[in-house]
């Protein structure tokens, strides 16, 4: 499994459109993809359980990946996070 | 020209004719075509086609929505036609569930409309019963035989009312399906037989006569033969003898099989299980009555209940009493049991009443065929109840040997005929298998959204064959604009899922569908519902509101609420939203839009919460 932790630097946390770009960029993969925050684990590929954490600017997230391209995925994904200045 | 071919040269017809039509190709669900001008397409005669679900234009396409057989459709256009196939794309033949399943929705289908007119003759026919069993009409006066009449054509005529409502299904043509069947009750073959079974021919051929009246099964089978025949013939035959020739061959070739190829399944199947049934009660009432108790009602489908009906008045007038008939009337008070159990759990008001009204006809008359064909069918565990209730008590009723002295149809009004020394484990057959069903209906449940189709008169689109149709309802009250209009572009490339946008007229989001608050941003702008059957929907009220962090939204629920479609889930300040400088439209999406075939926007403008926005189709 990989992991890795990032903190939300979006106005306007994993709102609408970041929550879209971060699941798009999850279903990329193969790998079972998780969110934590707040004591709580949300499916990464689904816009509803991404959203339904309320993260918010600020927020420190770890997301895990499972499966056989966990490295690409957690990669790809930390790239799109930074890309689009979702977080770091 | 089969069915999609027919479908294909009317939705042609309706686009204005192949020069029109610069590029077509199709998605999942939907032809996609480019028309050279949209002013020739006549939108509203293509939505009125059978097997056409809706038509959108959007993008500057002109998108019919086909739903699963978009595929055979597109086939059949770019063969009648001269069109290149200009893109690719595979649609999926999705066999849902198993056989038993699919032919019970198949079932279900044919029956939907037919439901209402086999209601409405059941209680007439109640009515009689009691207005005889009362001495308030005399059997044998003319008003009384006129009434019977009325209350008869529907159950008389069955196969005619079948075939018509088959041949929808099928997608072949309804008169002379109708012709077809009617040719089974017409005077002129019904005249060559004297008792069932009788053997007469056909050019040489034997066929087995049976009467075909009420009979639910050789309906079926005989339009779904027929819909391949006319696909056949039409494929061979020259245009300008089409008109004729194919019914013409169509009569010719579907009557006498029908007769020749049902009649001896029905006769000897009918007779094989008399024997069987013979056999096995003088080996055990109980097995007997557990078959028959359970299982009556599929005979009846079959039309096979007539090889025991002899057997029935053979006792009768044999013996003076009979064993048989006990043992099947804990069928019928089984789906009486369906219709009651029903009538307890069901939430919805429509389908409460229906099961209310079936409750008369089957307790009074034994008439169980709305219960049967408008319930235990169509919601499958019902069936199950039933078949479970039914055996309970006719394992009862033929444990003890239960007699009864008329030939009469089990029912509150005809237990006087029962009246012998065996009376009291009649009356507990009867009241375990009503009582039994009743509970066990109620326990095991039904999915009532199967029944959104129980009101075939509804204007809107009916489903394509296979496809299942999931409603949204509108959250706010409001006018309707595309998705692609929204200025948010998360929201109008469809990234966040399919749906439409409403420009609110009033501060109020209410559930689109009955489900779960999945999602509810803590700054109340957007919330998240998860439908029981799987459907997630974002409601996100204005652009950008996130930013107003909370101020002029109250949300009504908290994140997990179950809520029902029509509850207050948000209230905003319309107006101060506005005055804060935001754009107020409201995007309503579909977040897993992947698990549908589709989502089709309905095509409305102006909206309230009562009103259907768009269908997601699986």
């Amino acid at each position: 499994m990989e992991k890795r932790n990032f903190k939300i630097t979006s106005e306007s946390g994993l709102h609408a459109r970041p929550a879209t770009v971060l699941v798009n960029a999850a279903n990329k993969y193969q790998s079972e993809i998780q969110l934590h925050y707040a004591g709580k684990s949300v499916n990464l590929k689904s816009i509803m359980g991404v959203m339904s954490l309320g993260v918010a600017k600020g927020a420190d997230i770890e997301i895990t990946a499972e499966g056989n391209d966990e490295k690409e995925a957690i990669a790809g994904i930390e790239e799109v996070l930074k890309k689009e200045k979702l977080g770091e | 020209m089969g069915k999609y071919g027919q479908l294909a040269s009317e939705i042609m017809k309706g686009v204005g004719g192949e020069n029109n039509v610069a590029d077509l190709y199709h998605c999942m669900t939907r032809l996609r075509f480019t028309l050279k001008d949209n002013r020739l397409a006549r939108k509203h005669e293509i939505e009125q086609l059978d097997g056409v679900i809706s038509v959108i234009e959007s993008n500057g396409q002109f998108q019919v929505v086909i739903g699963n057989h978009v595929g055979e459709v597109y086939n059949e256009l770019v063969n009648q036609y001269h069109l290149a196939r200009s893109r690719k794309a595979a649609a999926a033949e999705k066999n849902e569930g198993n056989l038993i399943a699919r032919g019970f929705n198949l079932m279900s289908s044919i029956f939907t409309p037919i439901v209402p007119a086999l209601a409405g003759a059941g209680m007439l026919k109640a009515i009689l019963v009691i207005c005889t069993t009362f001495h308030w009409l005399d059997a044998k006066s003319s008003t009384y035989l006129i009434l019977a009449a009325a209350g008869n054509s529907v159950f008389y005529f069955l196969p005619l009312l079948l075939a018509f409502s088959s041949a929808k299904t099928f997608g072949t043509n309804r008169f002379v399906s109708v012709a077809i069947m009617g040719a089974l009750l017409e005077p002129n073959f019904t005249g060559l037989m004297k008792n069932v079974g009788d053997i007469t021919h056909f050019a040489g051929i034997p066929v087995v006569l049976m009467s075909y009246s009420s009979t639910i099964i050789p309906a079926i089978l005989a339009i779904w033969l027929y819909s391949y025949l006319e696909r056949f013939l039409k494929r061979f035959t020259p245009k300008s003898i089409e008109m004729f020739f194919v019914p013409l061959v169509s009569f010719l070739i579907m009557v006498p099989a029908t007769a020749i190829l049902i009649g001896p399944v029905g006769v000897y199947a009918g007779k094989g299980i008399a024997a069987a049934i013979e056999f096995l009660s003088d080996k055990s009432g109980l097995i007997t009555g557990a078959i028959l108790g359970g299982g009556w009602t599929f005979l009846v489908m079959f039309g096979l209940q007539w090889g025991i009906v002899p057997a029935m008045l053979n006792n009768l007038s044999l013996k003076g009493f009979d064993t048989i008939r006990p043992m099947m009337a804990s069928a019928t008070f089984a789906q009486s049991g369906v219709a009651l159990g029903v009538f307890l759990k069901a939430k919805d008001k429509k389908l409460k009443s229906y099961a209310l009204s079936a409750i008369l006809p089957s307790l009074f008359a034994g008439i169980t065929e709305p219960v049967v064909y408008g319930l235990s069918v169509k919601y499958k565990r019902p069936m199950i109840a039933a078949v479970i209730g039914g055996a309970i008590g006719g394992a009862i009723a033929g444990a003890f040997k239960t007699t009864v002295m008329a030939y009469v149809f089990p029912a509150i009004t005809t237990i006087p005929a029962f009246m012998t020394d065996t009376i009291v484990y009649y009356l507990i057959s009867i009241a375990v298998s009503f009582i039994l069903t009743a509970l066990l209906t109620y326990i095991l449940g039904f999915d009532e959204e199967t029944g959104d189709q129980a009101a075939p008169e509804k204007s809107e689109p009916a489903p394509a064959s296979g496809v299942k149709k999931t409603a949204l309802f509108s959250p706010m009250k409001g006018r309707i604009v595309p998705l692609q209009n929204v200025n948010d572009p998360a929201f109008s490339t469809e990234a966040m899922g399919k749906g439409v946008a409403i420009i609110p007229e009033e501060g109020k989001v209410y559930a689109p569908v009955s489900g779960t608050v999945s999602a509810l941003f803590p700054t109340g702008h957007a919330v998240g519902i998860k439908s029981d059957d799987g459907l997630e929907v974002l409601i996100h009220v204005g652009l950008n509101t996130i930013q107003l962090e909370g101020r002029h939204f109250y949300k009504k629920v908290s994140q997990g609420d179950k809520v029902r479609q029509g509850d207050l889930l948000i209230e905003f300040d319309l107006d101060k939203v506005k005055e804060a400088g935001y754009d107020v439209t409201t995007p309503v999406v579909i977040t897993n839009s992947d698990h549908y075939l589709d989502i089709v926007p309905t095509e409305k403008n102006g909206v309230t919460k009562a009103e259907k926005i768009l269908y997601a189709l699986a």
